[in-house]
This record gives structure tokens, C-alpha cells and sequence, in this order.
């Protein structure tokens, strides 16, 4: 199956940039805007997962350590805003590569993968709930600074951009792998991994790289969240909460697909925005029906919403090919 | 170094709290050693299993070792139609599958109990009562690290590795601080995992 082009991936970015100026309720701006950070966080993940075949239950490691290094420069140190951002990311892409190193070299795959980087995760929450650095228990509240050169707006819209922009990027870096030599390895790995190694895959690099391009992607989500709502501890960015958004969205939306992690975000938001509607704001229960969505994904659509529409176009093409001939018969 | 007198009491602190650790992993390298399954809900029916013991405690008066007695089968039954109605149709035998079928179902079990019962915690009191309702996802991990620990699919190294996991969790309580006590039961996951696989007893990886 081919993948999207570069034009699609335009059109979808255009076609979503438009929606600041079709509303300016800040309830669905903001709905958007953290439907696109799960997208993005998303889509780090399903570099990995997706295209790489590991599934790391631990995403949270690298969404924490981008949201605290970012947030820890600003207030610490008093480092410019974006400057903390780009550094965060950098901070992530570190922890990514430290765990990968870790882990690849051992031969930790499968279910000791998903197991070994959720512990990564959460030894890193209870070290952020002590340290004084990271806030300890209290966390870190950003300064209010409302200008752009901190980061900061004074509406809801320039925010929606921001992801937006983040998101597009991932979606074109994505693209990238899709047709590179790299991703082909990587796929490689995933369809088997001894037969990748058999044919000269050096296969322990290729994950290593796919682990940092990954945890670099998910980190910039980690960053915008402390510049989106100016507050991160320990729970927020270390909790299994944002390592379960993570795998959730391109399971949904479509695992090793461009488009995937954002279809999933879109549509699992919109659920827990419905749940919410009905049940009212009841801890935990968009949470049971997130769950209960991963195992309907897992049982009924093994590959998300995006292989369920593939499966209509070929359905809908056999169609229109034989009525003419049966037209003839 | 700390006297005795700290030491010995938070030495046995850890064992009987090993005890308990030993027991849970024994269930959830038992299930491994028979269907090579990772059950990732281990944790969470575990929580159902206290909570449902602390209610048959509160509305039917019944101590927590008479309903074992009755929540043993319960949760018997329960298991097997997990298994055989939503794990297994929806998994199809795959690794990767199972994981997130379990995954999912820990989500959806714990906080359908959270909904259903709120966030406090609830403390039984009882003549020898000593633990609090309180878990999570982490909880899965301590179980996963015994049963790495004493080698996957070892009854004998799930009962010793739980025994183990209980005093190092009491004594670095001790020396770090009540907070970092379950670190140290993670750092050494990780540490097994990265350099002894097959586990310290290991009998099969």
C-alpha cells in the first residue's frame, strides 16, 4: 500500500488551519488544540510502534523529560521560552537514545520491551515526585508572560498553530521515513527481525534511531503542553495517562500510517468529549471507554481506522470494475 | 548504618509484605508458565479482588480469609471468561495483541472501579488488618519484576523473588525515604531485564 503524498498531507494541514477562523469558541479551539497534541505525541510513538514494531508502554518517559527540561530552563534559569523548547525536545531525543542503547543492546524485544520502558517511565515519576528540581510534589508553575517571544499568547489561536505546524512536521518526517531506505529497514525489522539481520540490517542501529526520532517527536508534545497550560508535575508528565494516549491514538487511527496518529486522536477525543456529554465529568470513565476502544480496535480492526477505510476503497473499486462486466454478460 | 532494632523490624516488615508479593506473582507466573501470556490486567483484577473482599467485609460481615474462600471460585470464573471470550477472540494468539488487549482491559477495569467507587482510599478494620486499597498500574510492575526476577514461569522463584522484592522495598523505604521505596524495585526490573534475562534463579527465559 502506497502512502500519502506530500500534496495530502498540505490539503489536511490547510483544511485543519482554517478552524481558528471558523469559530472562535475557546472551548472547541481548545479541544482541537489538545487533539493535535495527542496526535503528535501520537505519531512519536507510531514511528516506533508503528513502523519499528516496538511497543513502548513507557512514552511517558519522553513526554515528561521534554515538558520538564523546558520548564526547568525557563524557571530556573531564566532561559528564553522557545530556546527551554527546543532544548526539551533535544532532552527527550537524550533519554531516547539513553534507554534504546540500554535496552536494544540487551535484545529486549516483545512484551520485555513494553514492560522494561514503562519501568523507565515510572522510575522517572517517582524520581520528579522527590527532587527538588523538578517542584517535588508541588510541580512547576510557568510564570505568566503573555508575548510571543515567551511562548505565550493572548488567545487560544496562535497555540492551534503552533501544534498544528508540530504536527505537520511530523506528519512530513514521517512521510520521509515512509519512502527511505531507513524506513524500509525499519518495516524490515518489524516483519522479522532475524531475517532483517540475516540480509545486513544492522537492525540494534536502526532501532536506536527510530527510538530517538521517536522519543524527540513525542518530547516537543511534553514542551508544548508546559507553554499550553503553564503547569507540569510529576503525575502529568510522567503518569501512564500520556504512554497509553500515546499508543492509543495511531492503534486507532492506524498503526505504521502517516495519517493514523492524527485520525486516532481526532476520533478518540471526540469520544471522550461524547462520554463526557453523556456521563457528565465523571473521573475515570472516558478512561473505561478508552480502554474498552483498544480492545475493540485490537479484536475488530487490527489495522485502525485507516485500514478499515483502505479495505473500502478496494471493496468499492472491485465494485465499479465488475458491474460493466456484468453489464457486457 | 542503622541499629538492630530499625533494622530487624523493617527486615520482617518486607517479608510479610513479600509474602503477599510472592502470591501475586505466583498467579501471574503461573498464567505465563501455562499460556505464555503477558496479563497485563494482573494488577487490576487483583484491585476488583480487594475491593470485592472489602465489601463482602462491610455488607455481609464476612472476614477477608472466609470470603477467599468464596472469591477464590468468583474470580476463577471470571478469569476464564476474560480468556475465553474477550482475550483470546480478540488477541488471536498474537504476542503483541495480547498485550494490548490486556492493557486495555487493566484501563477499563480500574477506573470502571474508580467511577464506581471514587478515589479514597479504604482501610478494613480488623483485629490483624494492616493494608490499604490503593493501587495501579505500577502494581503490575512489582508482580512482572518477581516473576522476572525468580525466572518466568518459576513457581519457586515467584515465591522467593516476592519475599525478596518485600525487603528491598522495606529497606530502601528505610535509607531513601517512604516515597523512593518502590524504586527500588524498578531500578532492579530494569536491571534484570537488561543483564540477567533469564532471571537470578533462572530456569527458563
Amino acid at each position: 500500500m502506497r502512502g500519502p503524498s506530500i500534496a495530502h498531507i498540505v490539503l489536511v494541514i490547510a483544511v485543519l488551519a482554517t478552524v481558528p477562523l471558523l469559530t472562535t469558541s475557546n472551548v472547541v479551539l481548545n479541544f482541537f488544540t489538545v487533539a493535535l497534541l495527542i496526535a503528535l505525541v501520537g505519531q512519536g510513538w507510531n514511528v516506533l510502534g508503528g513502523y519499528g514494531g516496538q511497543y513502548s508502554f513507557g512514552h511517558a518517559a519522553f513526554f515528561g523529560t521534554g515538558a520538564y527540561v523546558s520548564a526547568i530552563l525557563q524557571m530556573r534559569y531564566g532561559v528564553n521560552a522557545w530556546i527551554a523548547f527546543a532544548l526539551g525536545l533535544a532532552g527527550g531525543a537524550l533519554v531516547g537514545a539513553a534507554i534504546g542503547a540500554l535496552t536494544f543492546r540487551s535484545g529486549l524485544k516483545g512484551s520485555y520491551f513494553a514492560l522494561v520502558t514503562l519501568a523507565f517511565a515510572e522510575v522517572l515519576r517517582i524520581l520528579a515526585s522527590v527532587a527538588p528540581i523538578t517542584g517535588a510534589g508541588v510541580g512547576i508553575l510557568i510564570t505568566l508572560d503573555l508575548r510571543p517571544q515567551a511562548f505565550q499568547f493572548q488567545s487560544r489561536a496562535p497555540f492551534y498553530w503552533i501544534i498544528l505546524a508540530l504536527v505537520a512536521a511530523s506528519l512530513v518526517i514521517v512521510r520521509l521515513i515512509e519512502r527511505s531506505r531507513f524506513g524500509a529497514w525499519l518495516v524490515a525489522v518489524r516483519e522479522n527481525e532475524d531475517a532483517a539481520q540475516a540480509v545486513g540490517v544492522d537492525t540494534a542501529r536502526v532501532k536506536l534511531a527510530a527510538m530517538t526520532i521517536s522519543a524527540a517527536i513525542t518530547a516537543a508534545g511534553g514542551g508544548f503542553y508546559v507553554q499550553y497550560f503553564l503547569f507540569i508535575d510529576s503525575g502529568i508528565a510522567y503518569g501512564p495517562w500520556i504512554s497509553i494516549e500515546a499508543l492509543l491514538a495511531p492503534i486507532v487511527g492506524g498503526i505504521g500510517t502517516v495519517f493514523g496518529p492524527l485520525i486516532g486522536a481526532l476520533v478518540v477525543k471526540t469520544l471522550g468529549e461524547l462520554t463526557k456529554l453523556i456521563a457528565g465529568d465523571a473521573p475515570g470513565l472516558d478512561l473505561v471507554i478508552y480502554g474498552g476502544v483498544l480492545v475493540l480496535i485490537v479484536a475488530f480492526a487490527p489495522y485502525g481506522i485507516a485500514g478499515l477505510l483502505a479495505d473500502l476503497r478496494v471493496r468499492f473499486a472491485r465494485l465499479r470494475s465488475s458491474v460493466p462486466e456484468r453489464a457486457h454478460g | 548504618m542503622l541499629s538492630p532494632v530499625i533494622l530487624v523490624p523493617a527486615i520482617l516488615n518486607g517479608l510479610l509484605t513479600g509474602a503477599v508479593y510472592g502470591l501475586i506473582a505466583l498467579g501471574l507466573t503461573l498464567i505465563y508458565g501455562v499460556l505464555h501470556i503477558i496479563n497485563f490486567a494482573h494488577g487490576a483484577l487483583l484491585t476488583a479482588a480487594m475491593f470485592a473482599a472489602f465489601f463482602a467485609h462491610r455488607w455481609l460481615g464476612l472476614d477477608p480469609y472466609l470470603a477467599a474462600i468464596v472469591l477464590t471460585p468468583l474470580f476463577f470464573v471470571l478469569g476464564y471468561c476474560l480468556q475465553r471470550f474477550v482475550i483470546g477472540p480478540a488477541a488471536r494468539g498474537e504476542d503483541r495483541n495480547i498485550l494490548l488487549v490486556t492493557l486495555g482491559l487493566a484501563v477499563v477495569i480500574e477506573n470502571m472501579l474508580l467511577y464506581a467507587f471514587g478515589a479514597d482510599t479504604r482501610t478494613l478494620n480488623l483485629d490483624y488488618a494492616f493494608n490499604v486499597v490503593d493501587l495501579g498500574i505500577a502494581f503490575v510492575l512489582i508482580a512482572f519484576t518477581i516473576v522476572v526476577l525468580g525466572g518466568m514461569g518459576s513457581v519457586t522463584g515467584a515465591l522467593v523473588g516476592g519475599l525478596f522484592i518485600g525487603v528491598v522495598e522495606s529497606l530502601c523505604g528505610l535509607y531513601l525515604g517512604e516515597s523512593l521505596g518502590q524504586i527500588g524495585i524498578f531500578v532492579m526490573f530494569i536491571l534484570v531485564l537488561l543483564f540477567r534475562p533469564r532471571g537470578l534463579l533462572g530456569e527458563r527465559a
